[in-house]
C-alpha cells in the first residue's frame, strides 16, 4: 500500500491501494508508524531524497499490503525519521525560521513563478518514489 | 593498469579570440564555445562567464563542477559511455588543466541550492573558490521537462570540460604523477606482508537530481561492482547534478577522489590498495539489502583486511552506509566510514539517521547545520533569488544588503563525504 500527501502520486497510482493524507510530512510519518504497529512493513525509505523532512512538503512511502507480525526494523526506521523531523525543526536555523512554512497556507499565499516550487517538490517526491518501486 | 596524469598548471583564465593554453593562462573563445553548446535543441540560450579566486563573485545555483582533461594516449576518451564511446579507460596518459574548472549553473527546479563564493568567508568553505572557473549559464526551452533540462545541463558541462581539456593535448605538462595498479594475483605475491585494503564508494542513485552514471549506466540500475581506481581519473563516473550541495559528489570530486589518491600514496609501503567497489543508494529497501550484500560479498571474495566506505548525501544513504559497514564488519573485515553530520546548529543532535555499534571508526566532513553569514558580493552569476527557498536557506536568508544567512548545506562541497574539503572534528 502507498501512504502519501502528494496529489501527483495519488493521481498516478489511483488504481492501487493508496491512502492519501491531508497534512504535512510529519503527518505522513505518523500514519506510517500506525500501520507499522498494525503489522505492515516499510518498503521504501522514509528519508528518501536529499531534501530534509522539514524542507519538503511532500512524502510518499510504500508498505506491504498484508499485515504480519510487527517488523522491528520498519518501526526503527519510521521512529528515526520522526526523530529527524524533531531535530531539524527544533535544532536547525532552517527549522526554527521556516516552521510550518511549507504548509498549505503558504502554497495559497504564493503567486507567479514562486508557486511552481510546490509542483517541483511534488515532482521530486514522485520521481524518487516512482524510481524506487519501478522494479517491483 | 598504469595511468600517467600530466598536470598543466592554470593560474589565470581569460576570454580571447582563440581558445588556447599559453603561459599558465587559459584563453577561451566565448562565441565558439557557445555555438557548440547551442547545438543542443533543448536549450534556449547559453552564456558563459569567468570567476577567479579572490574576486567578489557569487555563483548560484551550482549544478556540477568538472575538471578539464584530455586523453593523450591509451584506450578510450574522457567521459566514456556519456560523451565518448564505451571503452575501458584508465591507462596511458591523461593531461589535466589543474587549477581550472567548468561550473554549470541553472534552475532545474525551484529549490536549488549550491553556492560558490570566490572570496570572503564563503570561499573558505568551498574548494572551488580556489579555481579559475568558466561558468556556464543555460536557459532551457520553455516546454522541456526537468528531466530533459537536467540532462541538457549535464551534457553542457561535460562538453565544455572536454572542449577546454582538448586545449591541453599538445602541451608538455608541468608535472606528471603515475598511478599503477596490478592484478589481484600479482598483489598477493608482491606485497605478502601488507594489509589488503579496498574502497567502497557509495554513489547517489535515488532519482532526478540524485543520480550518478558509470560508463553511461544509471547506477540505480546496477548491481554493486568493482572498478579500477584509474578509470575514475578518466571520467568513468559522472554526477547527475545536485540537490544536496554540501555533500553531493560533483564530477570534479569523482575525477580527483581524495580517498583514491591517499590510498595510492600508501600503496606498496603501508598497505596493498586492491580495488574500488562501487555501490548505489536506492530508495527501495530491498535494493539496499541486495547492494550491501554484494559489497560485503565482494570484499570477502577479494580477501580484504580493511575497507574504507564513503557515502553521498543524508538520510536514505545513511541506511546504506550502516548496512555496508555492518555486513562488511560481520565478515571479519575492519571498516572506516566517511560521512558528514546533520547535528543541529549547536552540534548536539544525533548526526546520522542510522547507527550501529560496528560503525566505531568514523571520519566526519563537518556539520551541515552550521550557520554562516556570507557577505554581499559585487557580482552574482546565476539566480540569487533562489536563496530563500534552497535547502539550508529560509525566508529572510537573502538580506537587503545582498548578504545571506544559510546553513553550510547550501555551499557546494562544504562537508564533502570523500573528505575533499578541510572541515572535520576530533
Amino acid at each position: 500500500m502507498i501512504i502519501t500527501n502528494n496529489i501527483k502520486v495519488r493521481d498516478f497510482f489511483k488504481n492501487e491501494d493508496i491512502l492519501f493524507v491531508e497534512g504535512d510530512v510529519r503527518d505522513v510519518f505518523r500514519i506510517v508508524r500506525d500501520y507499522v504497529h498494525k503489522g505492515h512493513s516499510i518498503l521504501t525509505h522514509p528519508l528518501s531524497g536529499s531534501v530534509k523532512p522539514i524542507e519538503t512538503p511532500f512524502k510518499s512511502i510504500m508498505l506491504t499490503t498484508v499485515p504480519e507480525k510487527l517488523n522491528l526494523e520498519s518501526l526503527n526506521l519510521i521512529e528515526q525519521a520522526i526523530i529527524n523531523c524533531d531535530k531539524f525543526e527544533k535544532n536547525s536555523i532552517v527549522g526554527i525560521k521556516s516552521k510550518k512554512n511549507w504548509g498549505k497556507s503558504r502554497e495559497q499565499k504564493l503567486t507567479g513563478p514562486e508557486a511552481s516550487i510546490f509542483d517541483d517538490f511534488r515532482e521530486i517526491d514522485f520521481t524518487l518514489f516512482f524510481n524506487a518501486i519501478a522494479g517491483i | 593498469m598504469k595511468l600517467e596524469l600530466g598536470y598543466i598548471y592554470i593560474e589565470d583564465i581569460q576570454f580571447g579570440p582563440e581558445s588556447k593554453v599559453e603561459k599558465k593562462t587559459l584563453y577561451v573563445n566565448k562565441d565558439e564555445l557557445i555555438s557548440m553548446l547551442l547545438e543542443d535543441q533543448n536549450l534556449k540560450s547559453v552564456s558563459v562567464d569567468i570567476a577567479k579566486p579572490g574576486e567578489s563573485v557569487r555563483i548560484t545555483p551550482v549544478k556540477d563542477v568538472i575538471e578539464p582533461r584530455v586523453k593523450v594516449s591509451g584506450k578510450g576518451n574522457i567521459f566514456p559511455g556519456t560523451l565518448a564511446k564505451v571503452e575501458c579507460v584508465g591507462s596511458g596518459r591523461t593531461n589535466v588543466l589543474k587549477g581550472a574548472a567548468v561550473v554549470t549553473t541553472g534552475k532545474i527546479v525551484g529549490f536549488q541550492e549550491g553556492i560558490i563564493d570566490m572570496s570572503g568567508k564563503g570561499a573558505e568553505y568551498t574548494p572551488f573558490s580556489k579555481l579559475n572557473n568558466l561558468v556556464i549559464i543555460c536557459e532551457p526551452k520553455d516546454e522541456i521537462s526537468p528531466y530533459a533540462h537536467e540532462k541538457a545541463l549535464r551534457m553542457v558541462g561535460l562538453k565544455s570540460a572536454v572542449y577546454l581539456g582538448e586545449l591541453g593535448r599538445g602541451i608538455e605538462p608541468d608535472e606528471i604523477e603515475v598511478f599503477e595498479t596490478i592484478s589481484i594475483k600479482e598483489g598477493i605475491e608482491k606485497y605478502p606482508g601488507l594489509p589488503r585494503v579496498g574502497y567502497v564508494l557509495m554513489l547517489q542513485s535515488q532519482g532526478l537530481l540524485h543520480d550518478t552514471y558509470v560508463y553511461g549506466v544509471d547506477m540505480k540500475q546496477s548491481l554493486t561492482t568493482i572498478i579500477n581506481p584509474t578509470e575514475l581519473m578518466d571520467g568513468a563516473i559522472i554526477s547527475g547534478n545536485c540537490v544536496s550541495a554540501c555533500d553531493k559528489n560533483t564530477t570534479y570530486h569523482h575525477l580527483n577522489n581524495p580517498v583514491i589518491h591517499e590510498l595510492f600514496k600508501k600503496h606498496g609501503t603501508e598497505l596493498n590498495f586492491v580495488c574500488v567497489i562501487i555501490t548505489n543508494e536506492n530508495v527501495y529497501l530491498a535494493d539496499k539489502e541486495r547492494s550491501s550484500d554484494w559489497s560485503s560479498k565482494l570484499a570477502e571474495l577479494l580477501g580484504l583486511d580493511g575497507v574504507i566506505i564513503s557515502q553521498e548525501g543524508f538520510g536514505n544513504p545513511d541506511t546504506d552506509l550502516i548496512m555496508n559497514c555492518k555486513k562488511i564488519e560481520a565478515k571479519g573485515i575492519k571498516t572506516v566510514i566517511i560521512t558528514d553530520e546533520y547535528a543541529g546548529r549547536d552540534g548536539s543532535s544525533q548526526s546520522l539517521a542510522d547507527a550501529d555499534v560496528s560503525a566505531n571508526a568514523v571520519i566526519t566532513g563537518g556539520n551541515a547545520n552550521q550557520v554562516v553569514v556570507l557577505g554581499p558580493m559585487d557580482k552574482i552569476i546565476g539566480h540569487v533569488e533562489v536563496v530563500n527557498t534552497v535547502a539550508g536557506g529560509f525566508d529572510g536568508s537573502l538580506r537587503e544588503d545582498g548578504s545571506i544567512e544559510v546553513e553550510l548545506q547550501a555551499i557546494t562541497g562544504a562537508t564533502n563525504e570523500m573528505g575533499f574539503n578541510k572541515l572535520s572534528a576530533r
